[in-house]
């Protein structure tokens, strides 16, 4: 995997980087913004721990509009701009929310609610959180590969090799434990 | 479903079906309302395995950022040279670095608590309320169900906030309970997350 160019980073080179899940592009963003995030939700109404919630939460939207097509990347616009952003709504949402109204005074003439993009960004979490839930009551063996497959992205040979099974055996493996998965998710989708 | 049809729909999300095939794979989605749920449930499961590996990746990162800080710190002692400030300069570094490891450590035991709670809180309707909401339905709910619901997310709210002594409390009170319908689950997590 090819690492950090040496020289100054362009927007083009962070945005290709990222698009193909380079380790050392997630590290340039966490570290260019972590610090300046918390300082800002810090002073608004949130803890440390608000803002490393609300950070992952806007990082993981941008990461998944990035992948999905959904964010367009446009050389003038920086990155951390666009990601901070991100993070900002999630924050400004959560202050929003009945949870912390009380608590606070909107910091910005903005209201989440209307912004249809932050909603349905949000509104993913509800199945993220049925596969998080359904991953966990699989069985080790095939929770093991199902993680090594989707999460670790690693092949099926390589997963055959780490599992010592064969490679026709993995692949097979793979589509029962993905159907297993499904079921599970199936199965929690009425009680949501 | 059997293979081929999982590997077909496989192929379609994943673009890499030939033209004609896309064409006639589409074709097909219009008419066969089986086949179009199948898609629709393989993209959820898709978007949500992704997310979690996006997730990995991002606490990934925390990990490595801040063991970075730690390790500049460390040089910076190392680099000291000044003999009448070495020592108080290598006492406050040190200090530092300590207090950035036991930061991290704190930071990365609140994160994983974090990530469990998470794991746990699956009716997002409990999941949003807030927390003197949770715990008024754990003295007044209707029904022992409500209540002893209410109580298990209040135990999962004080994990979620880095409460730990509290949520170990709550949890502990959960898992002397026999007749708690959230006994085993409070018992893994006092094993899973608490030392």
């Amino acid at each position: 995997m090819p690492g950090k160019p040496t020289s100054p980073l362009s927007q083009s080179e962070l945005y290709e980087a990222l698009k193909k899940r380079q380790g050392w592009a997630y590290d340039h963003l966490y570290a260019e913004l972590s610090h300046s995030f918390r300082y800002w939700v810090e002073r608004n109404s949130g803890s440390g721990m608000d803002a490393e919630d609300a950070f992952h939460k806007g990082l993981l939207n941008f990461f998944l509009n990035l992948e999905t097509g959904k964010y367009e990347f446009r050389e003038n616009a920086k990155i951390t701009t666009v990601v901070f952003d991100y993070c900002k709504k999630v924050w400004l949402n959560e202050l929003a929310s009945s949870r912390l109204k009380k608590r606070s005074v909107m910091p910005d003439a903005y209201d989440p609610a209307n912004d249809v993009d932050l909603q349905k960004d949000l509104e993913r979490g509800e199945t993220i959180a049925q596969v998080r839930v359904a991953l966990n009551q699989l069985k080790d063996d095939c929770r093991r590969l199902i993680e090594l497959f989707y999460l670790d992205e690693l092949s099926l040979r390589e997963i055959a090799g780490k599992l010592g099974m064969k490679e026709s055996s993995t692949k097979q493996k793979r589509y029962d434990c993905t159907e297993k998965l499904k079921q599970l998710v199936l199965k929690q989708a009425p009680r949501n | 479903m059997n293979y081929e049809q999982f590997d077909r729909i496989e192929a379609y999300l994943q673009d890499g079906l030939s033209s004609p095939e896309r064409i006639s794979f589409e074709t097909e989605l219009k008419t066969n309302t089986e086949l179009r749920s199948e898609v629709e449930l393989q993209q959820k499961l898709r978007l949500g395995l992704r997310a979690l590996a996006i997730e990995k990746q991002i606490l990934d990162a925390q990990k490595r950022t801040q063991t970075q800080i730690v390790s500049k710190n460390t040089t910076i002692r190392r680099l000291g040279s000044w003999q009448n400030w070495g020592l108080a300069a290598s006492v406050t570094i040190m200090m530092g670095a300590g207090w950035l490891v036991w930061q991290y450590n704190q930071t990365s035991g609140n994160s994983s608590l974090r990530g469990l709670a998470e794991r746990e809180m699956t009716d997002m309707r409990y999941k949003s309320m807030p927390l003197d909401s949770l715990q008024g339905i754990t003295n007044n709910g209707n029904s022992a169900e409500a209540r002893q619901k209410a109580e298990w997310y209040v135990a999962l709210a004080y994990m979620h906030k880095g409460q730990k002594k509290e949520a170990k409390s709550l949890l502990t009170t959960i898992s002397n309970k026999p007749e708690h319908s959230y006994q085993q689950r409070a018992k893994n997590l006092l094993e899973k997350g608490f030392d």
